[in-house]
């Protein structure tokens, strides 16, 4: 091999592990921090169900930001409806949880949602009730990004205004809901909660809340 | 007449064959430098070195020790009682070892929604010499020497330098700090009266490294730590009132932290539980002492010890 030749393949292989301990020292510590948190409504993501439509995005990420694209802001918006539909629709219309109830949450969100939660996560103890309207604020919807920009959590946030009348006379429920959805296979799961429920009638006020899923 | 000094070509195919000779080389030169540079990134992975793939300054570190129990991998939540150990080290531009001169350790016992702090000074005595050297070794062997004098398992260790610390703490906008006494130390820089401040990060390591104001030294300090870690708690868990509260957090850490073992939804689960927590029934526990330069445990530390093993959370008052 011409002496040219050898220098240039050494240059290239020590260049190699140049790199190499380089990569391996930890690379750079203690730089100017960069905000690469952003807040946007993403034109795409003009999505909506029969009561829940998106409004503001807000988008928090670990490395780049990546906007919500609009089949993962259906599947979410999609879950949360499948939620009022079930606890809170189905309740008041027919007076019993829809079914698959539980089967919207994931593992660690599941026992306490079907357990001590449910209560406060659904219109149970109302009972059926005439004359139903409702209204339900823009949904928040509030995404965590990895350090790729990958989606790892997706909440959904909004108010529902619900009328009806009973046998008591008028019900008036004020419903909080915050839903945190984690992607579990192809479905998104709620894996965590924070619900609050105002109830007025001519009986009185009473309010239930609920903060659950991952602990606590 | 051939004249030996007039340069004569090599024929067309010789040129050839050097040219290619020389792609050839280069080609296995790139090559083999490509390997050894994934080499080298692969074994510093598998080593648990970090590799520089987070998108901003490293702030922190955060290591996982153990595994979840069995129960908590079905629930996929920590429902047993755990030990985080939170280190602050010495590391700054012109001095090395990043010794662990912040040791405290957070019980937490997620089904009774309570946790308690243990302080420990950093010139308490483990296996002959002072326990903060242990961290020089690693935030691991920190770890385990403190899991050890404790007899805690400690199940993660969250370790912070100097220029981390103060990033993280003007990362989250600055920490209200209730200060206990008059302080005016020259030497770190903390010059406070008693009372509610809100600090930056340089203000927050001040307070946090003043011992000369004190008779007792590191152990006052030591204290002053577990009020300050405290106090962060409280605000912090002002902030993550809401999901995109938590979210901005979590994108926080997740841009300054070097993760090892861990990734950000463990992160999301230990704060939701974190922060499920009342700081102000969280104990803040200095660990009995003795005097000397290298300190011995003083009367009642076995007594602590247990209360806190049996489930994270001690239950006499201290």
């Amino acid at each position: 091999m011409p002496h040219s030749s050898r220098s240039f393949g050494a240059c290239i292989a020590a260049l190699g592990l140049v790199v190499a301990l380089t990569a391996c020292s930890g690379g750079k510590k203690h730089t100017t921090a960069q905000s690469v948190t952003s807040t946007t409504k993403p034109k795409v993501l003009g999505v909506k169900t029969s009561v829940l439509r998106v409004g503001a995005v807000d988008i928090q990420s670990a490395g780049p930001v990546k906007q919500i694209d609009t089949k993962t802001g259906k599947a979410v918006l999609n879950r949360a409806q499948e939620y009022i539909n079930r606890a809170v629709f189905s309740p008041l219309k027919n007076g019993k949880i829809g079914k698959n109830f539980g089967a919207l949450f994931d593992a660690g969100a599941k026992a306490t949602a079907i357990g001590p939660d449910k209560a406060a996560l659904t219109e149970l103890s109302v009972g059926k009730v005439a004359n139903l309207t409702t209204k339900a604020t823009p949904v928040h919807l509030s995404a965590l990004e990895g350090s790729f920009g990958e989606t790892i959590y997706l909440a959904t946030d909004f108010d529902l205004d619900i009328r009806g009348t009973t046998s008591a006379g008028t019900l008036r429920i004020a419903r909080h809901v915050e839903l945190t959805f984690a992607k579990s296979g192809t479905t998104w799961l709620v894996t965590a909660y924070r619900v609050q429920a105002v109830r007025k009638s001519k009986a009185g006020t009473t309010t239930t809340t609920a903060t659950g899923g991952k602990k606590p | 007449m051939n004249d030996p000094t007039v340069n004569i070509r090599a024929p067309k195919h010789r040129r050839l064959r050097r040219a290619t000779k020389r792609v050839a080389v280069a080609f296995v030169g790139i090559t083999t430098a490509l390997v050894l540079a994934c080499v080298g990134i692969g074994a510093a992975w598998l080593a648990g070195v970090h590799v520089p793939l987070a998108s901003g300054a490293t702030y922190l570190r955060v290591e996982k020790l153990v595994p979840l129990s069995a129960a908590d991998r079905v629930t996929g939540g920590l429902n047993s009682p755990f030990f985080i150990l939170l280190v602050g080290n010495d590391s700054r531009p012109g001095v090395g070892g990043a010794r662990g001169d912040a040791l405290h350790v957070l019980g937490v016992n997620p089904a009774m929604h309570r946790a308690t702090m243990i302080d420990i000074p950093r010139d308490t005595c483990w296996a002959g010499d002072k326990i903060n050297v242990g961290n020089t070794r690693g935030p691991r062997t920190q770890a385990n020497d403190v899991g050890g004098l404790l007899g805690v398992p400690i199940a993660y260790v969250v370790d912070v330098d100097f220029a981390g610390f103060t990033g993280l703490v003007d990362g989250v906008g600055g920490v209200d700090v209730n200060v206990p006494t008059q302080m005016h130390d020259v030497y770190s820089g903390a010059f406070f009266s008693p009372g509610k401040i809100h600090m930056s990060g340089d203000r927050a390591l001040a307070f946090s490294r003043d011992r000369h104001d004190f008779p007792t030294s590191d152990i006052v300090r030591t204290h002053n730590q577990g009020l300050l870690i405290l106090d962060a708690m409280r605000q912090l868990r002002s902030q993550m009132q809401n999901a995109p509260g938590e979210f901005k957090l979590l994108a926080l850490l997740g841009r300054h932290a070097q993760l090892d073992g861990i990734g950000i939804k463990d992160l999301y689960r230990l704060g939701r539980i974190a922060f499920s927590l009342n700081p102000d029934q969280i104990q803040n526990i200095t660990i009995p002492y003795t005097g000397g330069s290298c300190l011995g445990l003083g009367a009642g530390a076995g007594g602590l010890f247990a209360d806190f093993r049996d489930d994270a959370v001690v239950e006499s008052p201290h």
